[in-house]
């Protein structure tokens, strides 16, 4: 049974063009990802890099995200590609979601700056910090801007992008420039930035990540993209979107390695298959449950951003919420599935392991056990001082 | 800064070496291991970083001859009326350090409970193997070989299914026996294991307790095959694989005791994994107690230190009480374990029961607390130097294995309901 039959979501919500282009994503990830995993496991070098390399230019992904001058990738669109990629590795997702985001939130006469053939984008987000932004809800931004009589100097130390920070092409650098939110971009060759060793983390391993440092880094109006409360919403509207999309394919395969682990099992000795043992099935009926809501959940937020673009408070609100549940269901199928399989979910034959350790990366990334309630109830209940 | 040792337990239950143990392996640990341990993963299959870590535990600091008696060179602990409180102090502070390093430790223990511990001692076997853990130089691991492929957590399932999926055999053979059976996933396999305890079945497909046998193997006997290690999520310090017994022979005295006792006495072997488990569980939380007070005071949030955010404060505040309510009843089940007098015998359907009960629930809190520990710390949170997350990957295991949360549940509701058909 296919994916939309079994977790079904409203036909009229993709076009046919969005279906197909799912589909050969779906073809990539069995082509590129999971077909070549047991002979790579979690090489960057050997196994993501050239995924990511087909995905943009075999696949095509790299034209229809920077569309120029027909349309770019739709909300759904996006949605639906990025569950396929989430499906096959969720670090892979997480990049596309960084490079989507910017791309969408970059005004059009500046696209050029970021649409060199194959370049990847990392955000570098607010965290937490001595000092907090007027206008980042308690968080600090990680580079500063001061003013010079041509521009700015951009400066921060052990700045820790979103993803890619070793291999991104470009960086997207939410700032505050008088007591606005403002996104600079920079590349990675830019003099002054230093990138430093990768660094070992949990999971995502399909984004290679270090720490930057802005020595007095200087800009100018081309590379300030936008300034303002909107356009950073919108900028986080189209990051939760491409995250909650991963997260939604990282469920589905979750779904796929649990249906064929259980399949040949046995419980009690008695011959009862395992998931037809009524605790199990509560366990598997909470997973399909996540699954079934959060596909919904995550595509109503893409016709959200579709009609309304999310720069409004409430869709950002709507995205923050899909987000911040679809990324702890996620966490909570995957803790569930390997209490299920036990030490075969844990050992790393079986691959569920390694979205559970992606899923978790991702969820300290986004911050959004921290920043999220807040950023609820600043919306839903008015709370200004917040 | 509020130190680890404030966190409850119940003092008044506590060995009186109890102090002495502590200090010791806390040293060990701060010196041995938490310097060394974010390494730890890229070592998990030749074991360089970590074997250094093993020998001042179990050799320099003598714990491998814990469960031994002292004319034999042991430490003499299977005849203590500590042994639980004893036991949990140090595997507490073991797990602090590193929770693989305190199961692959507390397993050499494992299989011997069948013959070191009072009232069952094993005096020829205790003598037979004494001199491979107390007369060595370099660490000596034991292993329990219990989970089949074919089966995953019932060999542990006593209860309902009575040892009857066990497909490893025991055939006597003259006076000896011959093993034949596939085992999966032991602690301390993966080509580490000196000596395997094996459950096996005298008639295959057998449910009379006679039939069960727990019978000794040294891994060096012919016919013993041990795998290469799985590559897991974390827990790297402890290798698990795949083990083949193919015509193993054994003298017949290798078995620990005989009908109808080794199937009493293994249900003290799940007793003391269960303890095991959560004294894993109170150290790998006393630990993240630690870095997030460090953590927590660091960063800053809103202009404040994160911790005097009250949002963040009651995070921290349910972590906290997780911590006392795990360490509390951890030090409950080791007394229980010493108490026999007040609550039974470790072995007893009653003990197990609220053990099961005790593991899961701790182990729950446990998982549930280290996520958002993890969540807390923001991006640093999977950052590998950070060491909570090595917790959160190592952790995940305990609260899976013996059965995980659903064979617990069933044995506790089967003891507490007097459930029938469970």
């Amino acid at each position: 049974m296919k994916d939309n039959d079994r977790f079904p979501i409203p036909r009229e919500w993709l076009s046919d063009e969005t279906v197909m282009l799912a589909d050969s994503v779906a073809r990539w990830a069995a082509r590129e990802v999971t077909g070549r995993r047991s002979q790579h496991r979690e090489s960057y070098a050997e196994l993501h890099r050239p995924a990511l390399a087909s995905l943009m230019e075999q696949v095509g992904l790299q034209d229809l995200l920077w569309a120029e001058p027909g349309e770019p990738l739709s909300a759904t669109a996006l949605a639906a590609v990025l569950e396929q990629v989430g499906r096959a590795d969720t670090g892979l997702g997480v990049v596309l979601a960084n490079t989507a985001a910017l791309q969408r939130c970059v005004p059009s006469h500046r696209k050029a700056l970021l649409s060199e053939r194959g370049a990847i984008g990392s955000l570098v987000l607010p965290g937490f910090g001595a000092e907090p932004g007027a206008a980042l809800h308690g968080l600090a931004p990680q580079v500063r801007a001061q003013a010079t009589t041509e521009g700015w100097t951009l400066s921060g130390r052990a700045v820790r992008p979103q993803c890619h920070g070793a291999e991104a092409t470009y960086f997207g650098l939410v700032t505050e420039l008088d007591g606005e939110p403002a996104l600079f971009a920079v590349t990675s060759r830019t003099p002054g930035l230093r990138v430093g060793d990768r660094f070992l983390k949990t999971g995502l391993h399909a984004s290679p990540n270090a720490d930057l440092e802005l020595r007095g880094v200087p800009v100018s109006e081309a590379e300030l993209l936008w300034r303002g409360a909107a356009p950073y919403r919108e900028l986080r509207s189209w990051y939760y979107l491409g995250c909650a999309a991963t997260a939604s394919g990282a469920l589905l395969a979750t779904h796929a390695i649990l249906d064929d682990w259980c399949e040949s099992r046995v419980i009690k000795g008695r011959g009862q298959p395992f998931k037809d043992n009524p605790l199990v099935a509560a366990m598997l009926g909470d997973i399909g449950g996540f699954i079934g809501t959060g596909r919904i959940l995550t595509l109503a937020l893409a016709l959200a951003l579709e009609q309304r673009g999310g720069a409004d408070e409430a869709t950002h609100a709507t995205a923050v919420a899909t987000a911040r549940l679809l990324l702890g269901n996620a966490m909570d199928g995957l803790d569930k599935a390997m209490e299920l399989m036990a030490s075969a979910g844990y050992a790393t034959e079986w691959n569920l392991e390694r979205y559970w350790r992606d899923i978790k990366t991702l969820s300290t990334y986004l911050m959004l056990e921290i920043v999220g309630p807040v950023d609820l109830a600043r919306h839903y209940f008015g709370c200004r001082n917040l | 800064m509020r130190a680890i040792d404030e966190i409850t337990r119940p003092l008044e239950y506590l060995s009186p070496m109890d102090r002495h143990l502590g200090e010791i392996i806390r040293s060990w640990a701060d010196h041995d291991v938490i310097p060394h341990r974010r390494r730890y993963d890229e070592d998990w299959k030749d074991h360089q970083l970590i074997e250094p870590a093993f020998k001042s535990l179990m050799v320099d600091l003598g714990l491998q001859r814990f469960l031994f008696p002292e004319d034999l060179g042991g430490m003499g602990f299977g005849h203590s009326s500590y042994l639980g409180t004893g036991g949990f102090r140090i595997f507490e502070e073991v797990a602090r350090a590193d929770s693989a390093i305190g199961v692959a430790a507390g397993v050499v223990f494992w299989p011997l409970i069948m013959i070191c511990n009072e009232p069952h001692v094993n005096r020829r076997l205790c003598e037979e193997l004494a001199p491979r853990f107390c007369d060595s130089d370099r660490p000596v691991f034991a292993a329990n070989a219990m989970t089949e492929p074919q089966g995953g957590a019932d060999i542990e399932n006593l209860d309902l299914l009575g040892g009857s999926t066990i497909r490893t055999s025991a055939t006597l053979d003259g006076d000896e026996w011959v093993i034949n059976g596939h085992k999966l996933w032991p602690t301390n396999s993966g080509g580490v294991a000196d000596l395997f305890g094996v459950v096996c079945s005298t008639n295959p497909g057998s449910r009379d307790p006679r039939d069960f046998a727990f019978i000794f193997v040294p891994a060096d006997t012919e016919g013993v095959t041990q795998g290469g290690p799985y590559e897991k999520a974390g827990m790297a310090a402890d290798k698990n694989s795949d083990i083949w017994f193919e015509n193993v022979r054994v003298p017949a005295w290798y078995r620990a005791h005989g009908p109808g006792d080794d199937y009493k006495y293994f249900k003290e072997v799940v007793a003391f994994g269960l303890l095991g488990s959560m004294a894993f569980t109170s150290g790998v939380l006393l630990n993240t107690y630690e870095l997030l007070q460090d953590a927590t005071t660091r960063l800053r949030f809103r202009g404040r230190p994160l911790k005097e955010n009250d949002d963040i404060a009651a995070g921290l505040s349910d972590f906290a009480a997780t911590l006392e309510t795990v360490r509390i009843l951890g030090y409950q089940f080791a007394r229980m374990i010493d108490r026999r007098d007040l609550y039974g015998m470790p072995w007893s359907d009653d003990v197990v029961a609220r053990g099961r009960a005790y593991k899961f629930l701790t182990c729950d809190l446990a998982v549930k607390s280290l996520r958002q520990a993890m969540d807390l710390l923001g991006a640093h949170g999977s950052d590998r130097v950070g060491d909570v997350e090595k917790h959160w990957r190592d952790f995940k295991i305990v609260q899976l294995w013996m059965g995980g949360k659903q064979l617990c549940q069933m044995e506790v509701a089967r003891h507490f309901f007097e459930c029938e058909t469970l």
